[in-house]
């Protein structure tokens, strides 16, 4: 009985409900014009931002494109670079067969996955190069680009200094003001701080070069430049007052201690050096 | 499958628009965010004119308003006004009947507010837009047999909210007929 009546109630429900919701309308406050006016406007709009359609297809080859791009570009620029620390000497062997051997306190970097296209490396220091023959090998430094086809010359490119040395075949040297000259080995090539190249000929080369085999030679070499270079062999810090002008001629060959290196060299210009630490000495005028 | 011209775009707009809103005007009661869904939707099938199937385009417009209602204002709290837009046909000749008719009015939209939305949306579908159980089948992609549940299942619902009003409809139900009756 209960059953029943509560039927009733739905079926008085639904029947209601059909008669109270059927043939109604809505009121819009918005109406379906002024949307697909609203709606056409922004197609508009967007149609002249954007006069390209991103399809799949378009965005498929744009992205292999960057991809061939961007292995290009890892090819191209993928580097690889040597820096050589104080107290050490380092030989790279370049994709080719060429060599590069680098000074203490220098560092060189090249395009290993570029090298066939072209052979360029990048050096701040000094470095002695023996070149296969092939086409041009340049060395970009700070101060000046070296080019060859196929020889052995050395480089020393530190601070305002830049001197290229010819031992064998020819060598292009441009400063960075443009300036040009081509080297005979014997000769060598000195920038100067104007960009200006000066070239010396038939020059004793074994100096230039003597640093491969730890021997240094020095000729009225700035006493500072004399103590950077000792500081780069040996790894040590070397504190001068100095101010005068002092220039030093002489060699000597790397030992075991930095000690014997610096009693030999600071009393031939009257100078004395005291350690402060295995690794620090202070230089001052011999007779204060 | 070619891409829709803007002609193709406008023929769909007029078919489809009031049909979208009306679906999103069941879910949400609410007249702004079913304009403002259903505009959002048809830009949206511009987007993807590349992809349009003119077969499936019904299913597919209720689906981009569904899921773009659902993003965009599924978690607020919307104000439901549904009698606001929505006018039932006037049958109420006398101010006693009118004075009946803003009741039940009051009480259809205390019901329809409490009633879950999946109920609503299937059961204002069949009482305003008089589709059958089928139609709302194969627009909202569901089945025959879930739709006639949620629709007992939205009967009941009104039974229980409309309980103060039902003695006032059966009564007038049962009148009806009886007048029926002797007219003929």
């Amino acid at each position: 009985m209960k059953d029943n009546k509560e039927h009733i109630k739905l079926k008085a429900i639904d029947r209601q409900s059909q008669a109270f919701f059927a043939g109604g309308t809505f009121r819009w406050k918005k109406s379906e014009a002024e949307v697909l006016a609203e709606l056409n406007r922004q197609l508009d709009r967007k149609a002249a931002g954007r006069s390209f359609r991103l399809s799949r297809r378009w965005v498929a080859v744009a992205a292999s494109l960057l991809l061939i791009v961007g292995l290009g570009s890892l090819l191209r620029f993928y580097a690889i670079s040597v820096d050589v620390s104080a107290g050490t000497h380092q030989l790279v062997d370049l994709p080719d067969g060429s060599t590069v051997e680098l000074n203490a306190g220098s560092s060189l970097r090249y395009y290993p996955y570029w090298w066939s296209f072209k052979r360029i490396v990048t050096l701040d220091g000094e470095a002695f190069f023996e070149v296969q023959k092939g086409r041009s090998f340049v060395v970009r430094s700070l101060q000046g680009r070296t080019t060859v086809l196929g020889t052995s010359f050395n480089i020393l490119a530190r601070g305002s200094n830049y001197r290229v040395t010819c031992l064998s075949g020819r060598v292009g040297v441009r400063s960075r003001q443009r300036q040009k000259v081509v080297l005979m080995p014997g000769s060598q090539a000195v920038v100067q701080p104007d960009g200006k190249i000066e070239v010396r000929e038939n020059i004793e080369t074994y100096p230039e070069i003597s640093w491969r085999e730890h021997v240094f030679v020095f000729t009225e070499t700035p006493i500072q430049e004399v103590f950077e270079e000792i500081e780069r062999q040996y790894k040590v810090t070397i504190q001068s007052t100095i101010q005068a002008k002092i220039l030093y001629t002489g060699n000597f060959t790397k030992e075991e201690d930095v000690e014997n290196i610096l009693e030999y060299v600071c009393p031939a210009v009257g100078l004395k050096y005291s350690r402060k630490s295995p690794t620090l000495y202070f230089i001052t005028q011999a007779n204060e | 499958m070619q891409p829709l011209t803007r002609e193709d775009f406008n023929f769909l707009f007029h078919t489809y628009f009031e049909e979208v809103r009306r679906y999103v005007f069941y879910r949400s009661g609410n007249e702004e965010v079913a304009t403002d869904i259903a505009q959002d939707t048809f830009l949206r099938l511009w987007e993807k004119r590349e992809e349009i199937r003119l077969e499936t385009v019904k299913g597919l417009l209720l689906k981009i308003a569904s899921d773009r209602y659902i993003t965009k204002y599924h978690k607020e709290k919307l104000a439901f006004n549904f009698f606001n837009t929505f006018v039932p046909r006037e049958h109420a000749p006398t101010p006693e009947d009118q004075l009946n008719y803003e009741e039940l009015k009051k009480a259809y939209e205390e019901a329809l507010k409490s009633m879950p939305e999946k109920q609503r949306v299937v059961f204002l579908m069949n009482r305003i837009d008089e589709l059958k159980y089928r139609e709302i089948a194969e627009q909202l992609g569901l089945s025959v047999k879930a739709i006639e549940k949620r629709m007992s299942q939205a009967l009941e619902h009104l039974k229980q909210q409309l309980k103060d009003q039902l003695t006032n409809i059966v009564l007038l139900i049962l009148n009806s007929c009886f007048f029926r009756r002797l007219k003929h």
